[in-house]
């Protein structure tokens, strides 16, 4: 069944990344910078649970909440240390980029000499691993697990945040503070204290993504850098600073990666596979040519319209 | 004879002379860009990759047109062939000075349209998207020459003959390449400190501060950045060619994100906006990056020290920014005027 294969990587693929660009967002409304270090706390979450994996046989997704706490601690200490810091002295954006440079580098150096200790203390390999699960049975049906899993984790992540977000006191604050930071200041929200949390969320949504990772796609340290340019693309065709935006846009991408790749490495055209990520550059720059705000900020019009009749 | 654990400590000091003239031309276009233009050319990378690609795709294919030995194929042969270009250059001195310069030449000006090309999508957009642009672009021009092998041989590299071949070997064949290096470095050098002190390297500053003032004067920013990007990677891109031709060898794969940051560590070490910063910041990273590489042999850790030296990178950069943003050489008003003519117009 290639057809049925196809469908299922395409999907497990395009859950992945609407989490990942959810936690850029996440990172991107606080300084309005978008975060390089984003990728590599795919590589700290699958590297959690690959360790539980080889010292406890624990099965992968069982560590999905150690990944999302571990890669949330990392992504909030280096917001209170470095971040916060740096942008209160006055920071211009291009530094704090290069900034984000050199904490993202920080990351994927403890990673790396990480793994190299541990493969030579255990002697087993640490580096390009696959943790094979293999398929579910649900009502006749045989379902790949990192597919029911990537759904499972994107829908209990959306509807918490929904339900957060609409309903509690953090979330109204949060929102308020992703649309207008002055105005929720003025209303006496603690900006300081959502930024800290919008940081935790970051890290953490995009590490959860990486022990489904290591179930479905070949892990190393430096993968990071191999979902870097599909975040970005993802989260800037959707529209960075929006929640509804990361979810278009991973989608958006993530198909036309996996499907459009299918397609121009079939006979007439014949492409190898490993140009696939010409999809997402391409995708990235004509949406940064044609609206540079994203597919979501075409789309808030009309619900604004619609709430205020 | 060995110290500190190195084998030739004279060739350990020629490897860094080579690699500092490398990264000092580097971080030279860097600080046009950034320090004093104010683009956020995250990309940088690719203008160094562009040189390099293209000396290591065409050296060995010129050779063969000009020596009239066929090259075969060029992906499996490339190795061996390299060998007997560098036999054929031995006896043919002129050509291989002549060949050199003008592949430098070609790779410095290919480097230069592709800044040119790059400077297209600045004219839409702002700080944050255009660095990511740049940064993915340099990604991109990195995983498709590396898969496409009739380029550079893919992921294996292709090799670049030794230009130098007829001086013969040993130490006065080290010596004479890196004084060709050399001459290049002050040449960009030069060319550096002339174009920042000339009027236009004051609207490179009048755009990096302020843009609108800039329009307001009739300065199109759209130019300014086109022929500073046009400037710095031909630089970057002739760097890129005498980095194939020092090493020998290209592989697409190497030039990593990385690289442009340790570019940026350079300009804030040595300090923004100085034409001196980049001499005296690369010149500390190598010295650095040379100590931790030979500290493996003296620690006796469970891991490759070499990924130490990535962190270690980070850690420097964080704390100059928190202790000393402005580097060792802060950014000083330039004196163009010289004393002469200053008296000239108080008389």
């Amino acid at each position: 069944m290639p057809l049925a294969n196809l469908l299922t990587n395409a999907f497990t693929y395009s859950n992945m990344l609407v989490l990942m660009a959810l936690g850029l967002t996440f990172s991107y409304i606080t300084l309005k910078v978008p975060n390089f270090a984003q990728g590599d706390f795919i590589a700290v979450g699958a590297y959690v649970a690959y360790t539980s994996y080889v010292l406890w046989d624990i099965h992968p997704y069982l560590t999905i909440p150690l990944s999302f706490l571990v890669s949330g601690a990392i992504s909030l200490l280096m917001f209170l240390f470095v971040f916060s810091p740096l942008s209160k002295r006055g920071f211009k954006l291009t530094e704090l980029m290069i900034a984000y440079f050199a904490a993202e580098m920080i990351i994927r150096s403890a990673l790396l000499i990480y793994t190299d200790y541990m493969q030579s203390s255990l002697s087993k390999y640490f580096s390009n691993i696959l943790i094979p699960v293999g398929q579910v049975e649900i009502g006749g049906y045989e379902i790949s697990s990192p597919l029911l899993a990537s759904f499972i984790l994107l829908l209990t992540i959306l509807v918490s945040f929904l339900i957060i977000l609409k309903y509690t006191k953090l979330g109204i604050a949060l929102r308020a503070v992703i649309q207008n930071p002055e105005l929720g200041r003025v209303y006496g929200v603690n900006v300081e204290k959502m930024y800290a949390i919008s940081w935790f969320l970051a890290g953490g949504i995009t590490g959860m993504t990486g022990p489904v990772i290591l179930t479905f796609f070949p892990t190393d340290p430096n993968i990071g850098w191999t979902f870097l340019i599909r975040i970005f693309a993802a989260s800037i065709v959707g529209g960075i600073d929006s929640m509804l935006g990361a979810v278009i846009g991973g989608y958006f991408v993530g198909m036309s990666e996996v499907l459009g790749i299918y397609v121009l490495s079939q006979p007439p055209i014949g492409l190898q596979p490993v140009y696939r990520v010409v999809i997402p550059f391409v995708l990235m720059i004509a949406a940064l040519l044609i609206m540079p705000r994203g597919i979501a900020s075409k789309l808030e019009g009309i619900s604004f319209r619609r709430e205020r009749k | 004879m060995s110290i500190l654990g190195i084998a030739d400590p004279l060739r350990f000091i020629f490897d860094i002379g080579g690699f500092f003239i490398i990264y000092s031309m580097l971080s030279i276009s860097m600080n046009l860009d950034y320090g004093f233009a104010g683009i956020p050319n995250l990309g940088k990378v690719m203008y160094f990759a562009v040189g390099a690609i293209v000396t290591g795709s065409l050296s060995l294919r010129i050779i063969s047109e000009i020596s009239g030995i066929p090259l075969g194929d060029f992906v499996t042969q490339n190795i061996s062939y390299s060998i007997t270009a560098g036999n054929w250059l031995s006896h043919h001195p002129i050509e291989a000075v002549a060949i050199s310069l003008s592949l430098i030449g070609l790779s410095s000006l290919i480097s230069g349209f592709v800044g040119i090309l790059s400077s297209l999508p600045a004219i839409r957009l702002k700080e944050t998207y255009l660095a990511i642009t740049l940064l993915v672009s340099g990604e991109l021009v990195r995983v498709v020459s590396s898969y496409y092998a009739p380029l550079v041989g893919g992921t294996v590299g292709a090799h670049v003959p030794d230009f130098f071949s007829w001086v013969g070997v040993g130490r006065i064949h080290d010596l004479v390449i890196l004084a060709y290096m050399a001459a290049f470095m002050v040449a960009s050098y030069i060319a550096s400190r002339l174009l920042v002190m000339s009027p236009f390297g004051r609207i490179m500053r009048a755009h990096r501060d302020n843009e609108e003032a800039l329009m307001s004067l009739g300065k199109d920013p759209v130019y300014v950045r086109g022929s500073t990007l046009f400037v710095s990677s031909a630089i970057a891109g002739a760097a890129g060619s005498l980095y194939a031709i020092y090493s020998g060898n290209v592989n697409a794969g190497d030039f990593v994100p990385d690289k442009t940051f340790i570019l940026s560590l350079i300009i804030v070490i040595g300090g923004m906006a100085n034409v001196n910063g980049p001499l005296v910041g690369s010149l500390i990273y190598i010295v650095i990056d040379r100590v931790v590489r030979q500290a493996k042999f003296f620690l006796n850790v469970p891991f490759d020290v070499n990924y130490l030296s990535i962190g270690i990178m980070g850690v420097i950069l964080l704390l100059f920014f928190f202790f000393r943003p402005k580097g060792i050489l802060p950014e000083k008003p330039i004196v163009i005027a010289r004393n002469k003519k200053l008296k000239n117009v108080s008389e």
